[in-house]
């Protein structure tokens, strides 16, 4: 039996959720909002220690390392650089794109904020040419909140968010953090090329 | 002996005090007046020293007494008596030197000091007697309804206030703030008064206060570029002036003995009232080490710093357009996060409201609260500024430091 197409009215929401909010408050209102809302989800995780860095891709495949609660499973391809083959937000994305054919008007905007240099985005090495849709806006900020909820071999660790790719199969580099984190390029490039995110992690002294 | 008028339409009021000064009779001779009217039949007899006299009095009342004395005899000290007056309101007439206020229930030993003061200070030379900022200041205090046609040096303009708000102004060439800002700046203004017959449309929003200070910066800034050729007339300019000349104030008696001739002593008598004018609206004293630091600041907590100088400004922050706050300077109990978080939203839904009437960008927004004024201004493209103030603050001042610091702040603040 044929169901038709059914929405998810909490994507529709969020989404047109968004467009409100560049609608009245501008885009860097809006986007403030999104990634507060994200560290403030991460206020709430509590501290994760693993023994060692194989611990920790443990808890990748076994689903309890708190990043992996959040965007799904990462690969790790060595030296530190993982990747996502799916986005967490790809469901929401399609879904509405399924009905309204295009995303809502400012989300161009808003992206095109995130990855404007700013302070927050400095502290948890996010955007910087690494967004690439609002909702990376949340979904970066978040992974590198939760990450100082995590501490391997007594050590914390940070995330630098190197690259993304959109729905539509558009790359964005993290210029910044791709060199200071020294990955190269051309690594992260070819990562992307068969997944939707990549971030590299860093033991902390 | 000293002739001292006084004017009140409560008779047993008025005996009381003609009995009380009886003491002094061999200095004050005490004449007596129940309405303005009867006042000016006092004028045209006797040669007055000092009036003494209420705001509220049928036929003819003090503020037409006022009037007509700035007109006819500008250099009569008066005392003003008054049932309220706000401690800011004192303070910017008492520092104008004009007139003296005295509170009503009158205490008796404060009246007479003051009379005492008042015919001293007149005979020392250097107190003016009704002036225009002071008379406006009392309109405003009293909340009164009027128009004042004032007259100086061949020049005629009026001002309108309804509830003692400057509501419109004009001088024959501009009417509105443009036209208020020339009028008020005007010496030996000659000033009258009659009630409003029409309901007068408001074309003036800046407060009064701010009117003047502007005025007076507007005045220093044509006199700075008579005096000095080829010197740049510049805010900037006009604030360093103002500095100085509040350090002059606060280091120097201004010493009318040493003056050789009438036109000096004019000439020193306006300096004397524009620096008394303008440091009405300066928090506080600006030392010299002060003034140098200010020019030396580089730093955005120095310059937030200053800002919680100025008089009732008690939270300043500078937060990225994202609501993330970039520095601040806050008394405790304030949370600087959440309040840059919502500080956003506010200065963005404006900066949107302004984009979607087709406004352009915003320059300054200010919301109004029953305890005080926020103020919203952009800090280069990134940032912007909020002041936090409570119901005393000059805003006129804050506004004054936004513009001077604006590029400074936008540097500091940058990301």
């Amino acid at each position: 039996m044929k169901e038709g197409r059914i929405l998810d009215i909490a994507h529709i929401s969020f989404l047109d959720m968004i467009k409100i909010m560049i609608t009245t408050s501008g885009a860097a209102s809006a986007k403030g909002a999104l990634i507060r809302n994200a560290l403030k989800t991460a206020e709430s995780v509590s501290l994760t220690e693993y023994h060692t860095f194989n611990d920790y891709l443990k808890g990748i495949e076994t689903a309890t390392n708190p990043i992996t609660m959040i965007e799904g499973k990462s690969t790790h391809h060595g030296e530190f650089v993982f990747g996502l083959k799916d986005c967490p937000f790809g469901p929401s994305i399609r879904n509405y794109m399924e009905v309204f054919e295009k995303l809502p008007d400012g989300f161009a905007d808003f992206t095109a904020e995130f990855n404007k240099p700013s302070n927050v985005t400095d502290q948890y090495r996010v955007g910087e040419g690494a967004g690439v849709s609002p909702f990376c806006s949340v979904h970066q900020p978040m992974r590198s909140a939760f990450a100082e909820k995590i501490k391997i071999s007594g050590r914390k660790i940070r995330i630098y968010q190197l690259g993304c790719k959109s729905g539509s199969g558009k790359k964005g580099f993290a210029e910044k953090w791709i060199k200071e984190s020294r990955v190269l390029k051309s690594a992260v490039d070819a990562i992307l090329n068969n997944h939707m995110c990549c971030y590299s992690l860093k033991l902390l002294d | 002996m000293k002739n001292v008028l006084i004017v009140d339409d409560e008779k047993s009021f008025l005996l009381s005090l003609y009995e009380g000064l009886s003491s002094h009779a061999a200095d004050l001779n005490i004449h007596t007046a129940i309405t303005g009217k009867n006042a000016l039949e006092v004028f045209g007899s006797t040669h007055i020293d000092l009036v003494i006299t209420d705001l509220k009095m049928p036929e003819m009342d003090g503020f037409e007494l006022l009037a007509f004395m700035s007109k006819n005899h500008p250099d009569i000290p008066a005392i003003i008596m008054t049932a309220y007056c706000s401690s800011e309101i004192r303070k910017r007439i008492d520092a104008l030197g004009s007139f003296r206020l005295l509170e009503k229930p009158i205490d008796f030993g404060k009246m007479v000091e003051s009379i005492f003061d008042e015919l001293a200070r007149r005979t020392r030379g250097y107190l003016r007697g009704i002036t225009l900022p002071a008379f406006l200041q009392l309109v405003e205090m009293e909340k009164k309804t009027c128009s004042l046609r004032i007259t100086s040096g061949g020049r005629t303009g009026c001002l309108y206030f309804s509830e003692g708000e400057l509501m419109d102004a004009g001088n024959g060439a501009e009417t509105g703030e443009n036209a208020a800002r020339d009028i008020v700046s005007w010496e030996d203004a000659e000033i009258e008064i009659e009630g409003i017959s029409m309901e007068k449309g408001r074309n003036i929003w800046t407060p009064l206060t701010q009117i003047m200070l502007e005025a007076c910066i507007l005045k220093d800034e044509s006199e700075r570029s008579k005096n000095k050729d080829g010197t740049e007339n510049t805010i900037e300019a006009a604030m360093e002036d103002w500095d100085s000349a509040l350090t002059d104030t606060n280091s120097g008696d201004p010493d009318p003995g040493g003056l050789t001739s009438e036109a000096e002593e004019r000439e020193e008598e306006g300096k004397m009232f524009s620096r008394k004018l303008k440091s009405l609206f300066q928090a506080e004293s600006t030392s010299e080490a002060e003034k140098k630091k200010e020019e030396k600041m580089t730093g955005l907590k120095d310059m937030l710093t200053e800002f919680t100088k100025l008089q009732g400004v008690y939270a300043v922050c500078v937060v990225g357009r994202d609501g993330f706050v970039i520095d601040s300077i806050a008394r405790t109990g304030i949370d600087t996060e959440m309040f840059g978080a919502i500080a956003s939203s506010g200065f963005g839904a404006a900066e949107a409201m302004g984009r979607q009437l087709g406004k352009g960008g915003s320059s300054m927004s200010m919301l109004e609260f029953e305890n005080g004024p926020v103020m919203f201004a952009p800090v280069g493209d990134e940032a912007f500024i909020v002041i936090v103030a409570d119901r005393e603050a000059n805003l006129g001042l804050v506004r004054l430091k936004l513009r001077k610091h604006g590029r400074e702040l936008a540097t500091a603040a940058a990301i």
